[in-house]
């Protein structure tokens, strides 16, 4: 598993990641999700051992990742901005990959470059973005990492070579109990993938939780009492409140259970439960106005 | 804990990937070296020994596209090979790859050292296979000779490949170094180039400050020989291409240190730094300061050429600190707005900082100008001017290593006797004492005669105490402790001319000024040894005051010997030298001897030989143009012709009694250059001396009698001086009197 414990980091004075703890599980995939400049690229970067922590520790299996080349060995990463040597083609990139990563699979590289339908010999260079970043996955793919990062990897791919790309991921998963940690933007694509979700803000953790957890503990409620008697809500822990006529537009931070049973307590004429989307969830955890919320989420 | 091998550990497969990429530097440093150096001794194989200076210049590393490549290609390959740390995107998925960052230093700095030594390696293996003897060849009156030294031999080749190694390997650690100190590609290259010469290049700086503050700093002394070596791209400019066992391990310990110190940067760097200019902070002061204090100091001494008084210095010293403390801010922040009060506390920092340096010298907080060794604490000294030793002794400069026995390797010769130690301290100590004469003397306006006097104590010592000053002649002559020096046994005996460096005596040249006097030539061994002898006898015996005294000589003797220098090409080829002695009255043995075989009439100097002396006042001209001032221009010293004589207003003296006393006492040159009395000594004969045929040969024309002694004027007369004392009181009556009409 990957653990990170009070990790601090700053840049020249300016503090990019302030008392940050994290745990990825073995064999789940995590979604880290923040918004820009939240310090995601930078905590993936004490993941890998790129960056030495100014305190506390990044530990994968209770050891220090940085400067620790076993490790490394076993761990696939993929940045947002790729980087190749240059003038080299696929081939002479796999070359090198297999000389440094042990674990180098030949015949998956082989399969891959196939279905993913890359020339070899061309200079990756040349290659568009999108299949940069394909190539980068086969590289790293094929070197059969134990702990996959990815930093936005998805982005630039077009939705069939997408749906392949986490077809892998997930299958090895499932077979290697591969552990992945993965970056993006794309809220509705990690929330059909992810086993857990950390949302960071300004260089903290926010929320740290399992998915269904994380979905199971807030819901979207529409309600209407024809003759409610006091407050009808009490008891729940409403995070925000909007009438409109009769109607009542909630999110409650409860469990579903509770906030049934003090609901209908008061015979209501309408009672929507509505989970949040990740993408509602992170919205409303990380600012945004009423009016923000409001039209997104109603 | 981690183990030390650690640090030590590489990574094969990175290294085999550097040498797959960048094989294209080897590539074409091979094709520089074999080009410029195997190339063209293949194309003139079948007679390599007209090729024999061009060999020895490419193995003394001097040949300009070897000193290009040792330079250049070790900087490149230090640019390209770590060009992944000035990349966010390439430095972060080098180090999140399986490498340590000892890994992937030593990896890289490895491949370096592979790529810039393989092609010195594969020339220096082709030039031990096609090396055969080459030897110089030069002309002389017998023909073409031969040298004895094979130049293209195999002990060379290896020594050139040990040299440029060596060159290669310290550029290429100091190139690693700029590289891991800065963030990106540019800077890299800048700092690289520049690096690589920062260290002499501060040194020669802070000479040249010594040298403007420091009354008594040697710039001559070993300081530059000292500067080069620092760098071994310098240093071998001035060794031929040798390095001794010392400096290659100074070398070897600087490459290690780099080596070490870059590692251990290596650690320490901020990967989120690259593309900065500057990746560690507490650098950023000291470059800034470091482009502020060299550009600062450009153009103070650009207006000190420039000015006249110390004022222009200071006013360049400030406006260098500003301009290139702004240039080094944006440089080191890379951005052109750098005004803030940040930047103005730091040139604040920079401008106290060179205050107090400057104020330091100024007022010489070292005590280096009154610091004098104790006698006790001398084994030996040299002393060296040019009124004397360098003027009379020394026929020519490059040859005085060799010129007398027992002289040092550079020439100089070390004097050991106590009393003469003490000389020289109390020499010193006036020296120093009359730094404020000296100081008035030469920066006011009067012009005079004057010599650099180089002190030296203990030259083997590890930092030998060095000191020049510029004495006027007037001091010299009267300074006791000179006398002291020059009239002891142990100078006597050194330039005596039986302490000549010779194995055989080739001949003596006696002449004097008087035209047409033909020189005497004693070429009979006997003859030679006799009048060595007696000169031996004479220069014993001679005065200090005699010695440096500006009287025109008797003669001079010119001795030709042959020698041996076992530091030359050819340590057992006999070559030439020759000294001059210049004699004067007080050489009586000399003269008598010279009487006593007949010459001694060839050197006198008669009234009834001179048609004429025209003698004139020079006074500089007042820059203000003042009326009143009799100026009398002098006369081009190329030549005076007898119309121009007659044209201007000279003091014309034919009296045969005035002509002969002017003819026993005038001097050989002026001490003050703004007011001195000069003349020209018209020999009788002239015309008839030279024939027309000469004329006719030399000019292609027979020229009238007036334009032969402007062509010829150097054959017919000899320029006379006077100065203050020796000037006959008719001579100063005759011109004060016109001056004041």
């Amino acid at each position: 598993m990957i653990k990170v414990i009070n990790l601090d980091k700053s840049f020249d004075g300016f503090k990019a990641l302030s008392d940050l703890n994290l745990n990825v599980k073995k064999g789940s995939i995590y979604g880290l999700v923040g918004t820009n400049g939240a310090g995601k690229t930078t905590l993936i970067k004490h993941v890998t051992g790129i960056l030495k922590p100014d305190r506390g520790e990044v530990l994968i299996e209770g050891s220090p990742v940085f400067e620790s080349i076993p490790i490394k060995e076993r761990i696939g990463y993929i940045p947002d901005d790729l980087y190749f040597f240059s003038s080299y083609n696929l081939k002479e990139s796999a070359k090198f990959y297999r000389s440094i990563y042990p674990n180098w699979n030949q015949q998956r590289y082989e399969h891959m470059v196939k279905q993913f339908e890359l020339n070899e010999k061309r200079k990756l260079s040349k290659f568009s973005k999108g299949m940069q970043k394909q190539a980068a996955f086969v590289l790293t793919m094929s070197s059969m990492p134990d702990y996959l990062i990815l930093d936005e990897p998805i982005d630039g791919l077009d939705p069939i070579i997408r749906k392949l790309v986490w077809k892998y991921i997930v299958e090895d998963v499932a077979e290697r109990e591969m552990t992945v940690l993965v970056s993006s933007h794309n809220l509705r694509e990690l929330e059909g993938i992810c086993d857990s979700i950390g949302i960071l803000s300004r260089g903290k953790m926010m929320i740290e939780r399992d998915l269904d957890e994380l979905k199971s503990d807030i819901h979207k409620i529409q309600v209407a009492f024809k003759n409610p008697a006091g407050d009808p809500y009490q008891g729940l822990n409403v995070l925000h409140k909007e009438s409109r006529g009769t109607v009542d537009l909630l999110i409650i931070r409860n469990r579903k259970d509770v906030v049934e049973s003090v609901i209908n307590k008061n015979h209501p004429v309408i009672f929507d439960m509505l989970p949040l989307s990740l993408e509602e969830i992170f919205i409303y955890e990380l600012g945004g106005g009423d009016h923000e919320i409001e039209s997104i989420i109603f | 804990m981690r183990s030390k091998a650690s640090y030590f550990s590489i990574s094969k497969p990175l290294i085999i990937e550097n040498l797959r990429r960048f094989w294209a530097i080897p590539a074409l440093a091979f094709l520089v070296y074999f080009l410029s150096g195997v190339f063209p001794i293949l194309m003139s194989y079948s007679h390599l020994n007209d090729m024999a200076s061009y060999i020895r210049m490419s193995l003394a590393n001097q040949q300009p596209f070897y000193m290009l490549a040792h330079l250049m290609f070790p900087i490149i390959a230090a640019v390209v090979i770590f060009r992944y740390l000035q990349g966010v995107s390439s430095v972060s998925v080098m180090h999140s790859m399986p490498f340590t960052r000892a890994k992937l230093y030593n990896s890289s700095f490895l491949s370096g050292l592979i790529l810039i030594a393989a092609p010195i390696l594969a020339n220096g293996l082709i030039l031990l296979a096609i090396s055969k003897p080459v030897y110089r060849q030069y002309g002389t009156e017998t023909g073409l000779v031969t040298d004895t030294v094979n130049l293209f031999a195999r002990a060379d080749i290896l020594n050139w490949i040990w040299v440029s190694l060596i060159i290669a390997f310290v550029s290429y650690a100091v190139a690693v170094f700029a590289g891991i100190v800065t963030g990106n590609g540019l800077m890299h290259f800048a700092t690289a180039i520049w690096f690589n010469f920062l260290i002499p290049a501060l040194y020669a700086v802070f000479i040249a400050y010594f040298s403007h503050y420091l009354y008594g700093f040697d710039t001559s002394a070993n300081w530059a020989e000292f500067g080069m070596k620092i760098s071994p791209f310098l240093n071998v400019l001035q060794t031929e291409g040798k390095f001794g066992v010392g400096i290659t391990a100074f070398y070897i310990a600087n490459f290690l240190a780099l080596y070490g110190i870059t590692g251990f940067l290596y650690q320490k760097r901020k990967l989120e730094r690259a593309t900065d200019s500057l990746v560690f902070t507490f650098m950023e002061p000291i470059i800034c300061y470091l482009i502020a204090f060299l550009g600062m100091t450009l153009l103070g001494f650009y207006f000190e050429v420039l000015g006249e008084s110390e004022l222009y210095f200071y006013g360049g010293l400030a406006a260098g600190t500003v301009i290139f403390f702004i240039i080094g801010q944006m440089i080191v922040k890379k951005t052109p707005r750098i005004y803030n009060m940040k930047s103005l506390k730091s040139f604040g920092i920079y401008a106290l900082i060179a205050v107090l340096f400057l104020i330091g010298l100024n007022f010489d907080v070292t005590g280096f100008e009154r610091r004098i060794p104790s006698p006790d604490r001398i084994a030996e000294f040299t002393i060296n001017e040019d009124f004397a030793i360098g003027d009379k002794f020394g026929a020519y400069y490059w040859n005085s290593r060799t010129l007398y026995r027992n002289t040092g390797e550079e020439g100089d010769f070390r004097m050991k006797d106590a009393g003469n130690i003490d000389a020289v301290v109390s020499l010193h100590r006036s020296l120093i004492d009359n730094k404020g004469r000296f100081e008035d003397l030469f920066e006011s306006s009067i012009n005079v005669y004057y010599s650099n006097v180089y002190l030296r104590y203990n030259p083997d010592s590890a930092i030998p105490l060095t000191r020049r000053y510029r004495v006027d002649y007037d001091f010299f002559k009267n300074s006791p402790d000179f006398k002291k020096l020059y009239e002891s046994k142990e100078f006597k005996d050194h330039y005596s001319p039986l302490n000549l460096n010779y194995i055989s005596l080739t001949g003596i040249s006696i002449s004097n000024d008087i035209p047409f006097r033909e020189a005497v030539e004693i070429t009979n061994q006997a003859d030679i040894h006799e009048l060595m002898a007696c000169l031996d006898r004479d220069f014993q015996a001679q005065t200090f005051e005699d010695m440096v005294s500006l009287k025109r000589p008797f003669a001079e003797v010119a001795i030709r010997f042959k020698y041996t220098d076992e530091n030359s090409d050819t340590p057992e080829r006999p070559l030439e030298n020759s000294a001059t002695y210049r004699i004067t009255e007080s050489y009586a043995n000399t003269i008598q001897w010279l009487a006593d075989h007949g010459y001694k009439d060839r050197f006198m100097r008669s009234a009834a030989d001179v048609e004429a002396i025209e003698l004139f006042h020079y006074i500089k001209p007042e820059d203000d143009g003042s009326p009143g001032v009799y100026v009398q221009e002098a006369p081009g010293y190329g030549y005076v012709t007898k119309e121009f004589v007659t044209e201007t207003e000279g003091f014309r003296i034919t009296d045969p009694d005035k002509i002969q006393k002017l003819l026993d006492t005038y001097e050989t040159r002026n001490i003050n250059y703004d007011d001195y009395y000069y003349g020209v000594i018209f020999y009788k004969g002239s015309e008839e001396t030279l024939p027309d045929q000469y004329y006719l040969e030399r000019y292609g024309y027979i020229p009238e009698p007036a334009e032969k002694y402007r062509l010829e004027s150097s054959a017919y007369t000899v320029h006379l001086y006077f100065n203050e004392g020796n000037i006959p009181d008719y001579v100063l009556e005759y011109f004060k009197n016109r001056e004041n009409k």
